[in-house]
């Protein structure tokens, strides 16, 4: 019942925020500031377009794809060196500086660097994501591998696991919700910085999501499609926590019982 | 009766900030094959480190051969069940949990492992529990299963750390008599660490205790009819005994070297 009831207050809470929010943008009459239908038609009308170049679909699976593949190598590189800090002492404390170094360190903060270097391209966005994604997860699986409890790692050494078989039917699945929830602040940090940097590089090669939001305001002076564009951030923000994410964890750890 | 464990001359000691303090010195000790050793011994006398060294997890000096082998490493030849139940592993099924191990030890057919896996979960009588994960069973079954686990490894010795210490009175009871009914269908040497002493009594073939400087001050079969119950004849006498010599090995000679 008490669910419920929350879940009730929040409908009521959203509603009075569109609602006002409505009222506001008819009274007042504001380019920054538009209505709700204009925002929801855009969406719908971004979609749907014929002209290839106000189309979202292209941009947004531009972002994705860019995220996709920086997420995919930070993840692998944060668990390979994670993996060689449980192996090597040595490596472990070099490690352990170099992560908290660069996890203060704001990717957005790097991008004058990369385009000096690299240039305006794929590839500084890539970097930009991997550096975003690496050091957070890198934190949270070495905290998992440390807090590993000392009776499966006994238990599995006992069972006849070497190394790399501890590392794989040990560490990893002991410390798989601190895993999950460091690939949650890498993606939470690489969604913003990559948008971020979309916008700041404005056309790089491959045009995403950020890119659109920077056309909308100054070639087109489209405010209801820059709304658009952050409805559509947000929307793939709340399917990747709800979608991916809570059903990974649904189907690990909660299944498991290591986390209520 | 063939020597499964000779132990000689071990030596063990931790260092800590208040320098370095012996846990074992120069113990000897031999445990024959399908022997039913429990070890009693009040809390810090060294009795789980004994068994720690013996399955490989502690460095020492001295010598342990299991099987004429000298002793380095942790192996499967040497099984030990924890107080602790949670050592199974939570992301692995029960019946994974008693695979996984099987499958290190080079047995790959599929209908094999699932055979001995039910085989031993039926001995332990968990049958149907295949599939539940370690955090859905009460902590006795868990223990049941860590049972079943290394028994189904058929090892030279299984190593018992107080596996009831944490259990309630009953499901205590009841774990004793199928561990003892177990003990002896299968061919297993145990050596079985507790400070119960009616388990002690009640388990073992062979008693020992060890008091507070780690050392063996009793080694004796226990010759009392099986299966054992607190209204067999001996058991009061032995008992007694069991109490007075355990609080005897509970004093701390200072006087002592």
């Amino acid at each position: 019942m008490k669910k419920y009831k929350n879940l009730i207050a929040q409908i009521l809470f959203v509603a009075a925020c569109l609602v006002f929010w409505q009222w506001y943008a008819k009274s007042r009459n504001i380019m920054g500031f538009p209505t709700l239908d204009a925002i929801f038609g855009k969406l719908a009308d971004a979609f749907t377009t014929d002209n290839p170049q106000r189309r979202i679909l292209p941009y947004l699976a531009n972002s994705m794809l860019s995220i996709l593949k920086g997420l995919g190598i930070g993840a692998v590189l944060a668990v390979i060196f994670s993996d060689l800090s449980v192996i090597s002492r040595t490596f472990n404390s070099i490690y352990n500086l170099i992560v908290s170094i660069f996890d203060l360190l704001p990717g957005v903060a790097l991008l004058p660097i990369l385009m000096i270097t690299i240039g305006a391209n794929d590839t500084s966005i890539l970097i930009l994501v991997i550096h975003s994604v690496v050091w957070p997860m890198s934190r949270n699986i070495i905290d998992g591998f440390k807090t590993t409890p000392a009776i499966y790692i006994e238990s599995g050494k006992n069972i006849g696991l070497g190394t790399f078989g501890l590392v794989f039917g040990v560490y990893i699945p002991a410390s798989f919700a601190s895993m999950l929830s460091g690939i949650k602040v890498g993606w939470a940090r690489a969604w913003r910085g990559l948008i971020s940097a979309e916008m700041i590089f404005g056309a790089a090669q491959s045009a995403g999501i950020g890119v659109f939001i920077n056309n909308a305001r100054t070639t087109w002076i489209d405010y209801p499609g820059v709304y658009a564009a952050i409805i559509l951030i947000i929307i793939v923000g709340v399917i990747v926590e709800y979608g991916i994410f809570q059903v990974i964890e649904k189907c690990t750890v909660r299944k498991w019982g290591m986390v209520r | 009766m063939r020597e499964m464990l000779k132990i000689k001359k071990l030596t063990k000691s931790y260092t800590s900030q208040n320098g370095s303090r012996n846990i074992l010195t120069d113990l000897d000790l031999t445990v024959y094959e399908n022997e039913f050793v429990c070890i009693l011994g009040p809390s810090g006398c060294g009795k789980s480190t004994l068994l720690r060294c013996i399955a490989g997890f502690e460095s020492y000096d001295g010598v342990i051969e299991c099987n004429g082998k000298v002793i380095k490493n942790p192996s499967t030849e040497r099984i030990m069940v924890f107080q602790d139940y949670n050592q199974l592993f939570p992301w692995k099924t029960i019946e994974k949990n008693i695979r996984t191990p099987l499958k290190l030890k080079g047995i790959k057919d599929k209908n094999e492992l699932k055979r001995i896996s039910d085989e031993y979960l039926k001995k332990v009588g968990l049958d149907g529990y295949q599939k539940y994960y370690p955090h859905e069973l009460s902590g006795g079954m868990k223990q049941r299963v860590a049972i079943a686990k290394a028994l189904a490894l058929k090892p030279e010795i299984i190593l018992m750390d107080e596996p009831f210490a944490a259990l309630d009175a009953m499901t205590r009871n009841n774990l004793q008599k199928e561990l003892y009914r177990i003990s002896t269908e299968e061919q297993v040497t145990v050596i079985f660490i507790t400070h119960n002493i009616q388990e002690a009594i009640t388990l073992g073939t062979r008693i020992l205790m060890m008091d507070k400087q780690g050392k063996l001050v009793i080694d004796e079969q226990n010759k009392l009819k099986k299966p054992v119950k607190p209204s067999t004849e001996g058991y009061g006498a032995m008992w007694d005994k069991f109490s007075q010599a355990l609080e005897e090995a509970s004093k701390v000679k200072t006087s002592e070297s």
